[in-house]
């Protein structure tokens, strides 16, 4: 036989020399021999594989899954329908809980939180799994958005129950439950629930547009944390990647990048997004998630929908005043959060931008009011909330 | 009777007019337009808003914090309890003989 030396082999591996004579000394490369102080392998040998990334390989092929069918999770928002076809779409549905889903879902995404709430409450504690959980996640919104707090409470409540009680064996039951958790918990800013698996655990499972407002809670979340550019990446990413449009998940998304370009002052691309989640929200009007992120969007929807569009603008200001109320009660005080709630929603838009360290000028700009005007919204925040400087703006904003 | 709260900032009597605002249940003061109509005490130093855009003679108070208004201006005399003040900047302060400072 002939031999080659450790050197050689190093070499032609491109490993170090002592990395192959430990691997004959483990017994890892089959017919090598020792000659005095040295090794020599047979020629030809392939090189051994490495142990860690042979356990990386299994881990990544173990983590693919097969994305499972839940027919009855948030079916709106995990269907692509063309925008200004959402009621057709449900009226094409067959009649069962499916299709009662899908229209509280309707209800609550364009404003109607009433209707949203007696659509779902007969829902919450079903038998199906999906319809359950999606009852839970619209009742417990569509309650706050009327105030009605121990209701909200009640659904959120549900869903801790059913996370706790999931075993691992059911890891379609722990993807719905994660999603569902993570995306109550991260939207109203509480922490998430202890034992929620890391993302990509379940996101694989989850069907396409659940999967993309999964990533859209991320991009929350991440912005939330103010790592505006890692929130951007995965805004984009998402919107890039999907095949089809879902208009549900995709105002979501676009609203979150107006969040991040905001925060980065960058108000030609945020006011891109945000007319971007306009032109899928307004044929079916479905406006609820621009009066929920009014707040975050730096004055953007006064810069752009209030003029073009002065009728959606006011009933958008209802949602963000009668949601903001509902989450303001909801709200954990252990989180830290200090927000200002006895603000108008031009005074809280004004104020998040100064808070942010713009000049009353570029908001005067950028909201199309006067600088005095500016001013005088400030000067009144400044004054509800008893402080006497811009920088303490930022302990009531959410920046 | 309109409310009114007075102030005497460095010797100059201000009568700031309150607004009842109903959304916060209080009183707020309802500050006159500083840069149209300017005020300046006796000893030439004009009286600004706090949060007025800061100009190009300031100088930062707080190195931590930019300059964005007078409230961050190491020149500025903040009253206690109102959201206004007095800029100490002498390149800003009128000549009290007659001729006007350097406007902004």
């Amino acid at each position: 036989m002939e031999y080659i030396t450790a050197r050689d082999a190093a070499q032609k591996w491109n490993i170090s020399e002592r990395l192959v004579q430990k691997y004959c000394a483990m017994g890892r490369i089959e017919g090598a021999k020792k000659f005095g102080a040295s090794w020599g392998i047979p020629a030809g040998t392939v090189k051994p594989k490495d142990p860690r990334k042979a356990q990386t390989d299994t881990k990544i092929r173990t983590q693919k899954r097969q994305s499972v069918y839940y027919p009855g999770l948030m079916p709106l928002m995990n269907t692509a329908f063309e925008p200004g076809k959402c009621l057709e779409f449900i009226h094409d549905m067959a009649d069962g809980p499916q299709k009662r889903i899908a229209m509280a879902e309707y209800y609550y995404f364009s404003g109607q939180p009433e209707k949203a709430v007696r659509e779902t409450e007969l829902f919450l504690t079903g038998a199906d799994r999906d319809i359950q959980l999606s009852a839970c996640l619209i009742y417990a919104y569509a309650n706050l958005s009327v105030g009605k707090i121990q209701q909200a409470r009640y659904a959120l409540a549900l869903v801790s129950e059913m996370f706790v009680a999931s075993t691992k064996k059911q890891p379609e039951m722990r993807a719905a439950l994660s999603f569902i958790s993570s995306a109550a918990a991260v939207l109203l800013h509480l922490p998430l629930p202890q034992g929620l698996p890391p993302m990509q655990e379940f996101l694989p499972m989850l069907p396409m547009g659940i999967r993309m407002f999964a990533l859209y809670v991320t991009a929350h979340y991440t912005y939330l944390q103010k790592d505006y550019q890692k929130s951007l990446g995965i805004v984009e990413a998402t919107l890039g990647m999907q095949m089809e449009v879902y208009p549900i998940p995709c105002i979501y998304l676009h609203l979150v990048a107006v969040m991040d370009y905001m925060s980065l002052k960058q108000t030609d691309k945020a006011k891109q997004h945000l007319l971007a989640a306009w032109e899928l929200a307004r044929p079916d009007d479905l406006i609820e998630g621009f009066g929920e992120h009014h707040g975050l969007l730096g004055g953007m929807l006064e810069a752009v929908i209030k003029p073009e569009y002065p009728e959606d603008f006011k009933r958008i200001i209802a949602i963000t005043y009668r949601f903001s109320a509902g989450w303001r009660k909801i709200h954990n005080p252990d989180t830290g959060h200090d927000v200002a709630d006895n603000l108008t929603t031009t005074e809280f838009a004004a104020s998040m931008l100064a808070a942010r360290g713009w000049t009353n000028k570029e908001i005067s700009n950028h909201m199309n009011i006067s600088v005095n005007t500016v001013k005088w919204h400030i000067t009144n925040a400044m004054q509800k909330l008893n402080i006497g400087s811009r920088q303490d703006l930022k302990k009531y904003m959410l920046l | 009777m309109k409310k009114t709260k007075k102030y005497n900032i460095e010797g100059v009597m201000l009568t700031i007019p309150l607004r009842y605002d109903e959304i916060s249940g209080r009183y707020m003061e309802v500050y006159p337009d500083f840069i149209k109509d300017p005020v300046y005490t006796p000893e030439g130093r004009p009286i600004m808003l706090t949060l007025e855009d800061a100009c190009a003679f300031g100088e930062k108070k707080d190195a931590n914090e930019g300059l964005v208004d007078c409230g961050s201006c190491r020149f500025y005399r903040q009253v206690q309890s109102a959201l206004i003040g007095v800029c100490g900047c002498e390149k800003k302060r009128k000549n009290v003989m007659g001729q006007g400072g350097q406007k902004k």
